[in-house]
């Protein structure tokens, strides 16, 4: 009877303890984090998702928006060197960039983080019960317009992409490359969203309004060959009053300038990761990274982006010149300057190629010397379709070296790669004016193909 | 932050014939981790430099998390007659490392043992048989070692700001799904000694399956991630066999040499995988294979034309162009073995002769590792790195036989092949070695001069690590097999102990 009790007793303490168990093994989630759920209950909370990938985009160094897409593609093409001896840089400089480089595994890996964030911004705002249609609708606005530019940067370096729109990891883990058309479609649709939703112009240009979109937009037409809509974006931007060309070309690249369309805020540094990769530490030092010969020598004489975007330092008797856009390497911290993204002089040559494109000469030839008259030259002499075509090339090599691919990416577009690369790099082959897709992520997705050469 | 509490309940009875051996009890473990950090910079005067507002500029950062374990659990021991062994445990563990309704798990195991020396027919039969015991158990064992929080989907404030506003990036894939990890492990044991224990051996064989490892799934990064905690689908198998033998050979008055000796011959094989095909590790692993295979290009040496690295491609004829695996298929990559050891052992000798002591250890192990070409290549010659002395034997000259392919300081077609050789079965060749890896010898003063001099004991010594080794490695070292650093070292060691 005695043990009976004492068993009876032990079952009732033991099925309690049971019960409390369950609770005993919660833990919330931790103090410093916050779910996703928590992070779209409001629209500042949901706001600051997109701020984080912004942040992101500007502490990384040399990171894909942050001096990497200035840096490499300048080195493939013609217009940069280096002085010292980086094997993953050789790879670049020599275009023969190797399947396990680990810059281009980068690139593909910062980009598509910020492709998550926004899908997952997307999908947040969107299910939310907490944020006003209005604030849906300018968050799901700004998402897109970043997650089109950075899809049409992992273009213009990789070719077609595998286009990932959602956040489930078992949907994009065996995603395929897109093709170029659906890739432009969502990159258009996207940005056209993004300029129906965002607002207008903020005045600190660091974060997108609805002229942000259109002048990116403008760009992607040009790249996509759709020249009439290219002029029509581009116009909407050139004519809108908000921007405007600085005469003195050392303001261009000021964070107060008011040529400049996007920037990205420096975050943590007062520096450009750019300008202290490319100022050097002193006036005699070595410049890690030199202008090449070629570029240095076809600017035309009186070109005042020479005297003023171009640094040069003597060392043993030799001059070597490099990019000086943005002027603070890490020891210098005036004047203040971010990443410039997008700015007016572009959105005239892009209207410019567009125009010249459609059979509109003198609108070409008159955006065209826009450009060059604020540069201190005189009006292109070019005339006829082929030859202002030729003009716009070059002038775009001359307004926007060393600045975010430019130079490399209009090489390809424009099918000059080979006639210009192949006589200054040996063993050129058609193949190399697109990365390598990286093996790491070739080995991880079944249904991922290589370019072709690699 | 931790705190345990172990409740413990057990009840022993022993029987003329019965051992019974119950046990009872449980785990409540807490652990809290909140850690924060304040820094500050810009000091001007170092009387300050312990007071926070003494500086210009503060950052702080904080961490914290916490884990809570539970565990209840049972187990029964019986010894019966003095031969028969039977021990089951059972337990049920909740851990807050997984999500809701994922965090209980149970697990147990049984095992029984046969002293078979104690039966009648071997005490008349097998009279040389000194001891004798068979055993076997199986159990399920579960880890829940990963990170906490994994299964939330979480997002975390950035250290800097924008424009004076905080962001916020995504931490972690979101897979709420995952839970215990569990292991079944077989094992069988036999245990002999002979001429009353003089020789002694044991053998084991274990088997361990794993089939829902927790595991960092390694995902393409257009996830946006590079990988997701996940309980893996795929089987892993290991196996082994492991044997030892410990044996007095002699034991005189003034002499005695005592040896054992022990060899595991262990064996891992991917025994199924769910969608193999169709997953990040399609060219990484096979069904029937270990995790640790190489897979590669066949190498062929230096063209003597051209000097550069070629290799076999899947059709066997020899290429410069090779093609890596990859998009799911191994392309011109082939099974090139694995880095497994075979076997792996030590063997110690221990000999005395008067006061003097002599003992000898050697390690051996049979295996294929990276030799040092495999490295040297990857930072492709050219570039400003110390260089092997064989490469003075790099192909120069049109019809030059040699091993090593044109030096070049340029990023071009050599460069590329001497990644391609990186990923050949050139860059890995036998890694098997016999190492001494100590031999001691000592003199203790006899016992008489010790008490004369009013001390226990008196020692001399000299003792050497890692004195030579056995093996045809291609490098410097086939233990570590890292070509740029730093082998196990050769130290020598003499000494005099005294104990009062």
């Amino acid at each position: 009877m005695k043990n009976l009790l004492i068993t009876i007793l032990a079952l009732i303490i033991a099925t309690s303890l049971w019960s409390s168990c369950k609770k005993f093994v919660e833990v919330g989630q931790p103090k410093n984090q916050l779910t996703t759920e928590e992070v779209f209950a409001d629209s500042t909370d949901a706001s600051a998702a997109i701020l984080g990938t912004y942040i992101t985009m500007s502490s990384t160094y040399l990171g894909l928006c942050s001096g990497a897409s200035t840096l490499y593609p300048a080195l493939s093409a013609d217009e940069l060197y280096q002085t010292s001896n980086n094997t993953t840089n050789s790879q670049f400089y020599a275009d023969n960039v190797q399947t396990d480089n680990g810059t281009i595994n980068g690139f593909w890996g910062a980009g598509y983080k910020y492709i998550y964030a926004m899908n997952a911004c997307i999908a947040g705002v969107n299910t939310s019960s907490g944020i006003t249609v209005a604030a849906k609708r300018q968050i799901t606005a700004e998402a897109k317009f970043v997650r089109a530019f950075v899809y049409f940067n992992l273009y213009n370096l990789f070719g077609s992409v595998p286009l990932v729109t959602t956040t489930d990891y078992q949907v994009n883990s065996v995603a395929p490359r897109a093709s170029v058309t659906q890739l432009f479609t969502q990159i258009i649709s996207d940005l056209q969203a993004a300029e129906a939703g965002l607002g207008t112009n903020t005045g600190t240009n660091d974060r997108p309004c609805a002229l942000t979109a259109a002048a990116l937009l403008a760009k992607v037409y040009l790249y996509n060959g759709q020249y009439a809509q290219a002029t029509v974006e581009a116009t909407k931007v050139i004519s809108s009053g908000n921007y405007s060309l600085q005469q003195n070309l050392n303001s261009v690249f000021l964070a107060a300038s008011n040529e400049i369309i996007w920037q990205l805020d420096l975050a943590g540094v007062n520096y450009t990761w750019e300008g202290q990769t490319f100022v050097p530490g002193s006036s005699g030092a070595l410049p890690q990274y030199v202008i090449t010969p070629g570029l240095y020598a076809s600017f035309e004489s009186g070109d005042q982006r020479v005297a003023d975007w171009i640094g040069v330092n003597t060392v043993n008797g030799n001059n070597y010149p490099f990019p000086y856009k943005y002027k603070n390497n890490a020891s210098a911290t005036d004047p203040t300057q971010n990443y410039v993204i997008l700015r007016l002089a572009d959105q005239y040559l892009i209207r410019a190629e567009a125009e010249a494109n459609q059979g509109n000469l003198a609108d070409a030839s008159s955006d065209l010397n826009m450009i060059r008259n604020r540069a201190g030259l005189l009006n292109s002499t070019a005339t006829g379709q082929a030859s202002i075509l030729t003009a716009i090339c070059n002038e775009r090599r001359h307004e926007l070296f060393c600045e975010w691919g430019n130079r490399w990416f209009d090489l390809r577009r424009l099918n000059l790669a080979t006639s210009v690369l192949s006589p200054l790099k040996s063993g050129w082959k058609a193949t190399d004016e697109l990365y390598p897709i990286p093996v790491l992520q070739i080995s991880a997705d079944p249904y991922l193909t290589q370019n072709l050469g690699y | 932050m931790t705190w345990i509490i172990e409740p413990q309940l057990e009840y022993k009875k022993t029987t003329k014939k019965a051992m019974v051996d119950l046990l009872v009890g449980g785990t409540f473990e807490k652990q809290t981790n909140a850690q924060s950090e304040t820094d500050g910079y810009g000091y001007i005067n170092d009387d300050l430099i312990n007071s926070i507002s003494g500086s210009a500029t503060q950052t702080s950062t904080d961490a914290y998390s916490d884990y809570k374990y539970i565990a209840f659990f049972g187990r029964f021991n019986i010894k019966w007659d003095g031969k028969y062994i039977l021990d089951v445990t059972g337990n049920r563990d909740g851990s807050s490392r997984f999500g809701p309704s994922k965090q209980f798990g149970n697990f147990g195991s049984a095992g029984a043992g046969w002293l078979f020396n104690e039966e009648s027919f071997a005490k008349d039969a097998l009279r040389f048989l000194s001891y004798g015991k068979l055993r076997a158990s199986y159990g399920i064992t579960g880890n829940d070692q990963v990170a906490n929080y994994q299964y939330l989907s979480r997002w975390a404030p950035t250290y800097y700001n924008y424009g004076g506003s905080v962001g916020y990036t995504p931490q972690d894939l979101y897979n709420p799904d995952f839970t215990w990890a569990t292991t079944k492990k077989m094992e069988l044991g036999l245990e002999l000694g002979f001429l009353q224990n003089k020789i002694l051996f044991s053998s084991t064989w274990f088997r361990d399956r794993t089939s829902n490892q927790l595991i960092t799934y390694n995902l393409p990064s257009q996830t946006g991630f590079t990988s997701v905690l996940e309980n893996w689908g795929a089987t892993v198998q290991n196996t082994g066999l492991e044997l030892s033998l410990n044996a007095s050979v002699v034991k005189a008055s003034t002499f005695s040499w005592k040896s054992s000796i022990n060899f595991t011959f262990p064996r891992n094989e991917l025994v199924s995988f769910p969608g193999l095909a169709q997953s990040s590790y399609s060219t990484t692993y096979q069904i029937g294979k270990s995790l640790n295979e190489i897979y590669g290009f066949r190498s062929a040496g230096v063209n003597t034309t051209t000097g550069l690295f070629q290799f076999y491609n899947a059709a066997g004829q020899i290429t410069e162009n090779p093609v890596s695996s990859g998009s799911g298929k191994f392309n011109d990559y082939t099974d090139l073995g694995n880095l497994d050891p075979k076997f792996y052992g030590g063997w110690q000798n221990s000999f005395q002769y008067k006061q003097f002591q002599l003992d000898v250890f050697l390690d051996f192990k049979r295996q294929m590792g990276i030799n040092y070409l495999g490295q040297v290549y990857h930072y492709p010659p050219g570039n400003e790195y110390n260089q092997p002395v064989a490469f003075l034997n790099s192909w120069t000259t049109p019809g030059q036989k040699t091993s090593y392919e044109v030096l070049s300081s340029q990023y071009g077609e050599a460069a590329t092949e001497a990644t391609n050789f990186t990923h050949s079965s050139g860059a890995y060749s036998d890694a098997s070695y016999i190492r001494v890896k100590t031999i001691s010898l000592s003199y203790s003063l006899p016992s008489g001069v010790t008490r004369k001099l009013n001390i226990q004991n008196l020692r001399f010594y000299i003792t050497a690590q890692n004195l030579f080794t056995i093996t045809g490695y291609k490098g410097n070292d086939p233990e570590t097999q890292n070509f740029y650093g730093i082998p196990p070292l050769k130290t020598i060691s003499c000494g005099l102990q005294c104990t009062f």
